[in-house]
């Protein structure tokens, strides 16, 4: 009698799991796989027909040319619109024109303005709580008012900022 | 109050701890079954044990980090040998199909007694593992140790592989000073063998309280022999790498060496290097060169605390490397801070629980395949 026969037992299963394998993987494997290249053909198409919710600088400067003026006068020179703002899309819609979204809350000026050592040494930066020391706003003031920063720098053109509190909304 | 300053930081750095748990407990039970040391005959089959278990859990973290752990399979199906994770998948499913083997191999004399001696629904799972095979005759058993001795050979190099691995995956990030360096997949691998034999150093002695059985010296010496051996290589490397970088005084020693005295002064110098080398290397060197004057217990207690501190010594490795490559910016300009959260997703409590899955599981699969007792003359 053989002495290999539980061998070749575990031999089979091992050739059966392989075949399962390859049974499961025909089988969830998206038809367009490979058709262009190593990924799935027809995510092209699907991205495709993503609506652009975003647009270029220069789409808000066709009605905000004064703005974009100060803009591109300023350190903010290279900060896209829609960073602070909301995308062009939900302001400009086929039914007209809409209330734009605006992100005024210093957490967004801390993402760039905060205090830390992987940035250059002469980029503007600050560490948050002791500004608030220096301007004499005190730590109170970030429950009470999430613009804070915008009492003394203009978002458009920050730099130099203005006196405290004379609250420049719009430049 | 401010959440944008945050950052988070994966525990991914458990996958490479307990991977390498994974090679070092593999080749610890190589030495038994290929190389036929019989004086590591009490801890082979446990050592084969550990070693699945963790296997078995060591992309758990992994899976942990990615947002949609569903994919992960996608680089199984559909595998770019330009990706290095899509590698290590290859090399993962085919060490661990050498691993179920060699396990299954072993244990099929317990398996074959069990499923016949068993009542009723107890004995189907042996029933299942036995393949309908009852066929223990002294040839059949020859004929297993000779596969068993194929199997773990293939094994040594594969284990290898996968934990030289994941020292790959980080030696190969080119843009990062502190990872990237030829010597990271042998560092990690000497690393995993320690933490491997020290892993099992201390279970064997836990276990054999539990149990009350009496711990055997002579592979308790031997243990405390390789461990030694591969803790002065281990150092060596850390240290060579560290001493090349300082010597050299490239740009990127500018960022290196505040990295190691500032933010990673107290997991770098005082546990990886101080507590987890030094004070282990004299402990061994205690055991390995008075051996001879040693009461038993003596050298249970010292090679017991070298190798739990050696465990830490791998993990601060292993969190030194990860963490620390992540301090510093892209640009090599400064350093950030790291303050792991408890609750986050990623955070200490997640470690902690990814970290008892293989034991518990080690403990599932010892009362299935009982590792300890008589049947190891068997195998």
């Amino acid at each position: 009698m053989k002495h290999h026969r539980h061998l070749v037992r575990a031999g089979a299963a091992l050739i059966g799991a392989a075949l399962l394998f390859f049974v499961v993987r025909a089988l969830v494997m998206p038809k367009s796989f490979g058709r262009f290249g190593h990924f799935r053909g027809d995510n092209i198409a699907e991205q495709a027909a993503i609506p652009a919710v975003h647009g270029a600088p220069e789409a808000c400067a066709e009605c905000h040319m004064e703005v974009a003026e100060t803009k591109v006068a300023g350190k903010h020179a290279s900060v896209p619109c829609q960073d602070c703002h909301g995308p062009l899309a939900l302001h400009i819609t086929e039914a007209g024109k809409e209330q734009m979204p605006m992100h005024r809350s210093f957490t967004l000026c801390a993402r760039c303005h905060q205090q830390l050592a992987a940035r250059p040494a002469a980029f503007p930066q600050i560490d948050l709580m002791e500004h608030l020391d220096v301007v004499g706003a005190g730590h109170d003031a970030l429950t009470t008012n999430e613009a804070i920063c915008f009492d003394c720098h203009r978002p458009h053109s920050p730099s130099p900022a203005l006196a405290p509190g004379t609250k420049t909304k719009s430049r | 109050m401010i959440e944008a300053f945050r950052y988070t930081f994966p525990t991914d750095m458990m996958y490479p701890y307990i991977t390498g748990l994974v090679a070092g407990a593999f080749i610890v039970s190589s030495l038994y079954h290929v190389f036929h040391k019989e004086e590591y005959a009490p801890i082979g089959r446990f050592a084969l044990l550990t070693s699945l278990a963790f296997l078995l859990c060591a992309t758990m973290p992994l899976l942990n980090h990615l947002g949609h752990p569903e994919r992960a399979m996608n680089i199984m199906i559909t595998p770019h040998f330009t990706s290095a994770m899509a590698g290590f998948g290859v090399l993962y499913s085919f060490y661990l199909v050498v691993l179920v083997l060699e396990v299954w191999l072993v244990f099929r004399p317990d398996i074959v007694r069990l499923a016949q001696t068993l009542p009723g629904w107890k004995s189907l799972p042996y029933r299942l593992l036995a393949l309908g095979v009852d066929d223990l005759r002294p040839e059949t058993l020859a004929l297993d140790r000779k596969v068993i001795t194929i199997l773990a050979t293939i094994g040594i190099p594969a284990a290898c592989l996968l934990h030289g691995y994941v020292g790959f995956l980080f030696g190969a990030i080119k843009a990062n000073p502190w990872w990237s360096t030829p010597l990271m997949p042998i560092i990690f691998l000497f690393s995993a063998v320690v933490s491997g034999i020290a892993l099992l150093i201390v279970l064997y002695q836990f276990v054999a309280k539990v149990r009350g059985d009496e711990i055997s010296q002579p592979c308790l010496r031997g243990l405390a022999r390789w461990l030694w051996y591969f803790q002065i290589q281990t150092i060596t490397l850390e240290l060579l790498e560290i001493i090349t970088l300082a010597y050299e005084r490239n740009e990127e020693w500018e960022i290196i060496a505040p990295l190691i005295t500032h933010q990673l002064a107290f997991s770098f110098i005082s546990v990886q290097m101080i507590l987890g080398s030094l004070i282990p290397f004299i402990l061994l060197m205690l055991a390995v060169l008075l051996d001879r004057y040693l009461h038993a217990k003596v050298r249970n207690t010292l090679t017991f605390t070298a190798s739990l501190l050696l465990l830490i010594q791998v993990f601060s490795m292993r969190w030194n490397v990860v963490i620390g490559g992540q301090m510093m910016s892209k640009s090599l300009r400064g350093l950030r801070d790291f303050h792991p959260e408890f609750l986050a997703k990623e955070g200490v409590l997640a470690a902690i629980l990814l970290f008892a899955i293989p034991f518990v599981l080690l403990y599932g699969l010892a009362k299935l395949l009982p590792p300890f007792g008589r049947a190891h003359q068997t195998s």
